[in-house]
């Protein structure tokens, strides 16, 4: 690629600059100091490379004249094609446009591709450079640098070694390292702890073996203990034999031996104790019945001697008998007695009462000369209508008297009756005066206004007058007076009729106030009062023969007091009566039964001698059988008796208690043996034995449910180990482990043979063979020198250049002047531009004002090589120097002035 | 005499894990670690269907270290079902399972006999009251039994046939621990009919008549190296006729590895196809089987040997490949490593004047690198905490490591900068 123009929008000091006419060769540059090398070659730099941001802290070169930040260069590319790449300010290095003739393109990427891939660093360092870069020894020694330096001269193009050392070292690294995290560490880990477990699971196989020895031991112990087992169980059954049958064997015992030692009796009489109970019981009835009436005949006689009879009682049996009869008339009496006697007291007092009523003055006999004659009554019905028609007619005129009275004072109320003719007369006048007064003023005729006037003054004094006396114009009312004169008469007639009706009050000597209806009750009232007065006397005869009849009752009491109990004159009568009553009724039943019983004693003695004579017969019947039975008495016959039964008995209880022995223990010997260990041990020693056997075994299966338990838990423990698949599990996961382990050494053994493998090739190729780019530096070095050196050695693993003169004596670059240091590292880059461009996209050389310090001669041969150099590409040297200028321009380099 | 029909069986290791298999997968192992187990039980059944006269068990039943009781009870009922059957068992202890790694307490069945460590014994095999033949034998009392054992048997009974039952390396065998080590001279000195030999895993006839010396081989292979089938011997000794054995196949799981050129695929696709179509061939031979665990070596310049060379590459083809078998009858596991090289051109380079050319050449000419790259591998070979877990090293290791070595420095100078 060559740089043909350069178009610069904005940069730094540059502001819409154009440098154009760059050509293929030398080009010169030339201006005065300070015109901007330096920044035409960071343009440079940049509009390839992209624009630095302010994190990478290095000047930015923002335009200081205006103009946006980027510009563009026109390049043409190695195969003629031309190019216009320019960039402007942006994110990631900015943004950069390729512009063919056909096409625009865009990104870093593609621009990279059109530089052959050349980095920024190479760029930097080899092929733009100013004076202090070339000077300074670090530029070349950038990885990439340095690895082009190295690597070209391997043969190895792009490929750097030491990458590929670093990768295999990165790669065994990780894989295994002797301390710290690796693939290996891990596994390895993994597989001890595996080792471990297996170990672990191993220990199963004699866990095995003892258990099984275990299970072996503890099957003997259990059949031991199943022998002794049985054996106490058999002894225990026998045991608890004898105890659950020892009372029934002693019971059979104890009746065999009881049975033999029995009277006999084989003459006593069958069911004789039934015959003798028999002939006992019916003379103990017959005792026990005589007893029994006996004690009936006392009682006969007690209730007999217990009954008493008043026979002097019977002798006023009929004066009782009337009492008794007039009961009923002395109880009324006394229950009447008080109600009458209150009856006829309040029949008294109404009777006054009603008297008075009548007039104050009257009583009793007046009342009964009181009557009055019907034509009486009459006579009062006639003054009472006469006194209802003069009453009725006199409030009839006077009800009419005050209706026209009410009438008149509405009219009057209307206004006053003053005549209409007065009225028009004053008014008439009045207006005639007004008028003459206004004509008499009009006119100024003071006769007429002095007329007028009076005349006004006239009228309004007879207007005053007519309203003062407004009442002098009423009549006088005629049927006023005419109906107060009829109201008048009917009042008079009244008053007279009134008058005669006192009079004959008078005349019958009743108060003369009083009205004919009064009259008229009062004559009721008397008849109502004698009435009253003929019961009050019917109630006091009542009264005077309840007395009597009470009177004589006390009487007969008072006779009989002697002889009956209770009676008292202090009771009334009727209990008195009644008590009598009883006494009487009592006095005579005592008597009926007193004979009764008599005749019932009398029997029962009869009865008790019958029945004596039976018991007798009863007594001579039982003695003769139990004599028969050859029993001395009835005692003797009840012991024999008694022992006949035992015998009975005890023979059903030998039999029973036999079945019972023989059904759990069997006949014959079995039956004889254990009625024979029976008599031999007691109870309480047959029980002790079975206690003890009883604890024995109970321990004994104890002992046994234990070492069952036991047994299947080592059982279960076996069952388990016999199935237990882990050994098998974790011996395949640990092959599987140490394969892994194995492959990875493998892997990582590979790595390490490759890392010595490369190290012994350095090794030969630092012995053998220099580096082409060295070797071509070396060339131009030795014709910039002009062959004061002849070699520049690079050592492998060093940093550092040498250079060897004509005697052999070699230099560090410490030792050498600055000058020859500059020429060197100048020839270095060559070489470099060089070795690069056979691969790759030649790029334009940069060069800033870089041989300042190289003496003339030296200078004029670096000319002299540049020129060549820059045959087949393109170089650009930028200088302030006008010997420079002239120097370049005489080996036909292309000046430009700035 | 007339024929006497036997099963002579040995090595079979019940039990005890498979090596070699970086997979972890717990259905495979579970498969696996019934193998053993089931080839046991094959044993039993042929016994049981052949009615043979006998069974013979030349040592090494199960893994003595693992001290594993789930084998010994395994065993256990295998024998007892021989019993139950009325076959008599006849059994050696080998190196792996001496007399002191069994448990004591649990009782064999009838008809079995386990011969003792000090000394050699003989059991008579009696059918219908006549006796077959006598067995003599003796067992490992310990794990190391250095001492010629053969020279201890001696024949002492002219009825029947005699047979010799014997944990031992005759010959010399390579590859297994020489224990009770002697000739085959040793043996036919014996005037033995047959020597039913334990130890070697491969299946052996060291001579065909007059005695018969036989290895039988494990029944059921634990390792990716005992490729090849596994099994027992069905063995009819004839009074008038050479011996006939037969073996027969017990493995339930077949161990098969294989190379597989994928020089010329340029895509994992191709690969997997290879892959599949070598695994389907390797499975047609397996048909007897219930299950086929194949390791598969890819091999040959590929380019895309750096696809394959990616960390996880393998595992994630074995996968592909052991999901495409996945409900294949035998069912398969496939265990793959890659061994490819990158397309360049090994000698053009070497002609070439640069750093790759050195290298190469270095490889080729350097006798000392060998020993260079065996120092390098000290600090995990001989220092580590963790080295006892590692094969040795033999010098082809050694070498293939190197190879490997070149391979990658290659891959990265060469194929880095083609990438």
């Amino acid at each position: 690629m060559q740089i043909r123009e350069l178009h610069i929008d904005g940069f730094g000091i540059f502001a819409n600059k154009r440098i154009t006419g760059l050509t293929p060769g030398i080009n010169i540059i030339y201006g005065k100091n300070e015109f901007g090398k330096t920044t035409m070659l960071e343009f440079i730099r940049r509009i390839l490379f992209g624009f630095p941001t302010k994190k990478d802290k290095t000047n930015l070169y923002l335009p200081v004249h205006g103009g946006s930040l980027g510009g563009s260069l026109k390049v043409v590319l190695q195969n003629g094609e031309d190019l216009v790449i320019s960039r402007g300010a942006g994110t990631h290095g900015g943004t950069v446009r390729i512009s063919t003739p056909t096409d625009v393109l865009q990104g870093q990427s593609v621009l990279s591709h059109l530089l052959g891939n050349a980095s920024k660093d190479i760029f930097k360092n080899v092929y733009a450079f100013t004076l202090d870069e070339l000077h300074d020894f670090n530029s070349l020694n950038g990885d990439e640098v340095k690895n082009r330096i190295y690597g070209a001269g391997l043969g190895l193009g792009k490929v750097s070694l030491k990458e590929i050392e670093s990768e295999l070292t990165g790669h065994c690294t990780q894989i295994f390292r002797p301390r710290g995290a690796s693939q290996m560490g891990e596994l390895l880990e993994k597989i001890k702890k595996n080792e471990q477990e297996i170990l672990l699971i191993q220990k199963n196989l004699t866990l095995f073996d003892e258990l099984q020895e275990k299970l072996g031991r503890m099957l003997n112990k259990k059949l031991t203990i199943q022998n002794s087992h049985e054996e106490l169980e058999s002894g225990k059954r026998i045991l608890e034999t004898q105890v659950r049958l020892y009372e029934d064997t002693i019971q059979f015992l104890d009746a065999q031996n009881t049975l033999g030692t029995l009277e006999d009796l084989s003459q006593f009489p069958e069911n004789g104790l039934k015959t003798l109970e028999s002939l006992s019981q019916e003379k103990d009835n017959l005792i026990l019945r005589i007893e029994e009436e006996q004690s009936s005949l006392q009682a006969l006689k007690n209730s007999r001697d217990a009954l008493t009879v008043n026979h002097d009682l019977f002798e006023h049996e009929e004066s009782i008998h009337r009492l008794q009869q007039s009961t009923q008339s002395i109880l009324s009496a006394l229950q009447d007695s008080d109600r009458v006697q209150i009856e006829q007291e309040d029949l008294g007092m109404q009777i006054a009462e009603e008297i008075k009523t009548i007039d104050r003055d009257w009583n009793e006999n007046t009342v009964l000369e009181f009557e009055l004659t019907e034509s009486e009554k009459d006579q009062i019905d006639g003054f009472y209508e006469s006194f209802e028609s003069l009453r009725k007619e006199k409030d009839l005129y006077l009800d009419r008297l005050e209706s026209h009275r009410r009438l008149k004072a509405e009219k009057m109320s209307e206004g006053w009756n003053i005549p209409s003719w007065l009225k028009s007369f004053y008014y008439c006048f009045t207006a005639t005066g007004i008028l003459g007064m206004l004509l008499g003023g009009y006119l100024m005729n003071i006769p007429l206004l002095t007329v007028a006037i009076l005349l006004v003054a006239g009228c309004i004094f007879l207007f005053r007058m007519v309203f003062k006396n407004k009442n002098s114009f009423t009549k006088e009312d005629l049927a006023e007076i005419n109906l107060a004169r009829q109201s008048e008469q009917k009042n008079k007639e009244y008053d007279d009729q009134f008058e005669d009706w006192r009079q004959w009050l008078k005349d019958k000597k009743l108060d003369p106030h009083i009205a004919p209806i009064t009259a008229k009750n009062i004559a009721k009232t008397a008849r109502q009062i004698k009435t009253m007065i003929a019961q009050r006397t019917r109630l006091e005869e009542r009264i005077q023969q309840m007395d009597n009849t009470c009177r004589e009752a006390r009487a007969c009491i008072l006779s009989l007091e002697p002889l009956i109990k209770n009676i008292s004159l202090k009771n009334d009568l009727p209990a008195n009566i009644e008590i009598i009553g009883q006494a009487f009724a009592e006095n005579k039943a005592n008597r009926d039964k007193n004979n009764l019983l008599q005749n019932q004693y009398l029997d029962q003695v009869e009865k008790i001698s019958r029945l004596e004579k039976q018991l007798e017969v009863k007594s001579n019947d039982l003695a003769q059988f139990i004599h028969s039975s050859g029993a001395k008495d009835s005692l003797d016959f009840l012991r024999k008796q008694n022992i006949l039964e035992e015998q009975k008995s005890l023979t059903e209880k030998v039999a029973q208690k036999r079945g019972i022995i023989q059904s759990n223990i069997g006949l014959g010997s079995h039956f004889d043996k254990f009625v024979g260990a029976i008599q031999t041990s007691p109870l309480e020693d047959i029980k002790q034995k079975l206690d003890r056997i009883s604890a024995e075994l109970e321990e004994l299966h104890h002992n046994r449910e234990q070492l069952l338990q036991e047994v299947g838990e080592t059982r279960n423990e076996i069952e388990k180990l016999s199935s237990d698949n882990d050994l098998i599990v974790k011996q395949t996961e640990l092959e599987s482990l140490k394969q892994q382990l194995q492959t990875l050494a493998m892997e990582w053994a590979a790595h390490r043979g490759a890392q010595v493998l490369l190290e012994a090739a350095k090794q030969k190729y630092e012995k053998t063979r220099q580096p082409g780019v060295i070797r071509s530096a070396e060339n131009l070095f030795t014709r910039i020198t002009n062959g004061d050196y002849h070699r520049i050695i690079k050592p492998i693993d060093q940093d550092d250049l040498m250079i060897e003169n004509k005697q052999h004596e070699r230099k560090g670059v410490l030792e050498m002047s600055r000058g020859t240091r500059e020429q060197l590292y100048l020839a270095m880059r060559f070489g470099l531009i060089d070795e690069y461009e056979t691969r790759s996209e030649p790029l334009p050389a940069v060069m800033d004002d870089v041989f300042v310090n190289f003496d003339d001669e030296r200078d004029e041969r670096i000319i002299e090589i540049l020129g060549q150099f820059s045959q087949h590409r393109q170089v650009i040297v930028l200088t302030c120097h006008q010997r420079s200028l002239e120097a370049y321009k005489s080996i036909g380099a292309t000046p430009i002035t700035v | 005499m007339t024929a006497f029909r036997f099963i002579h069986c040995s090595d079979l290791h019940i039990d005890s894990p498979f090596k070699g298999l970086a997979s972890q997968m717990p259905s495979l192992a579970e498969r696996l670690r019934e193998s053993t187990f089931q080839a046991f039980n094959n044993i039993v059944k042929l016994a049981l269907e052949e009615k043979v006269d006998a069974v013979l068990i030349a040592g090494d039943i199960f893994d003595g270290e693992d001290r594993s009781l789930q084998a010994q009870l395994k065993f256990h009922r295998g024998l007892l079902e021989l019993s139950q059957a009325g076959i008599p068992a006849f059994i050696v202890h080998g190196n792996h399972d001496p007399s002191n790694s069994w448990s004591h307490t649990l009782d064999w069945p009838e008809h079995t006999t386990i011969f003792p460590g000090n000394k050699v014994e003989r059991h008579p095999v009696i059918k219908n009251g006549k006796t077959q033949a006598w067995i003599y034998g003796i067992s490992y009392p310990q794990k190391e039994v250095n001492e010629n054992l053969a020279s201890r048997f001696k024949k002492d009974q002219e009825q029947g046939f005699a047979i010799g039952l014997l944990h031992a390396n005759v010959g010399q065998q390579s590859g297994h621990d020489n224990y009770a080590p002697c000739s085959v001279q040793d043996l036919i000195s014996k005037d033995f009919d047959y020597w039913a030999l334990g130890h070697v895993h491969e299946f052996k006839v060291l001579r065909e008549n007059n005695p018969c010396i036989v290895y039988s081989g494990n029944t059921q292979a634990r390792h990716l190296k005992e490729t090849g089938p596994k099994g027992c011997c069905l063995v009819t000794l004839n009074s008038n006729a050479p011996a006939n054995i037969r073996f027969v196949p017990t493995d339930v799981v077949s161990y098969r590895s294989a190379k597989v050129d994928v020089g010329g695929v340029s895509s994992i696709n191709e690969v997997l196809k290879t892959v599949q179509s070598q695994v389907e061939e390797l499975a047609k031979e397996s048909l007897t089987h219930e299950g086929l665990v194949v390791r598969l070596v890819l091999t040959g310049r590929t380019p895309i040997h750096n696809e394959l060379q990616n960390p996880g590459a393998s595992k994630t083809l074995a996968e592909e490949i052991n999901t495409f078998f996945e409900g294949h009858s035998p069912w398969i596991i496939v265990d793959l490593s890659i061994q490819t090289y990158g397309t360049y051109d090994l000698e053009s380079l070497k002609e070439g004047k640069d750093f790759i050319a050195d290298l190469l050449n270095l490889y080729e000419e350097d006798k000392e690198l060998n020993h260079k790259v065996r120092d390098a591998m000290k600090p995990v070979f001989e220092s580590w905490a963790g080295r006892k877990y590692f094969d040795d090293f033999s010098d082809e290791d050694i070498q293939a490591i190197t190879l490997k070595a070149r391979n990658l420095a290659l891959d990265q100078l060469v194929n880095r900068e083609n990438s």
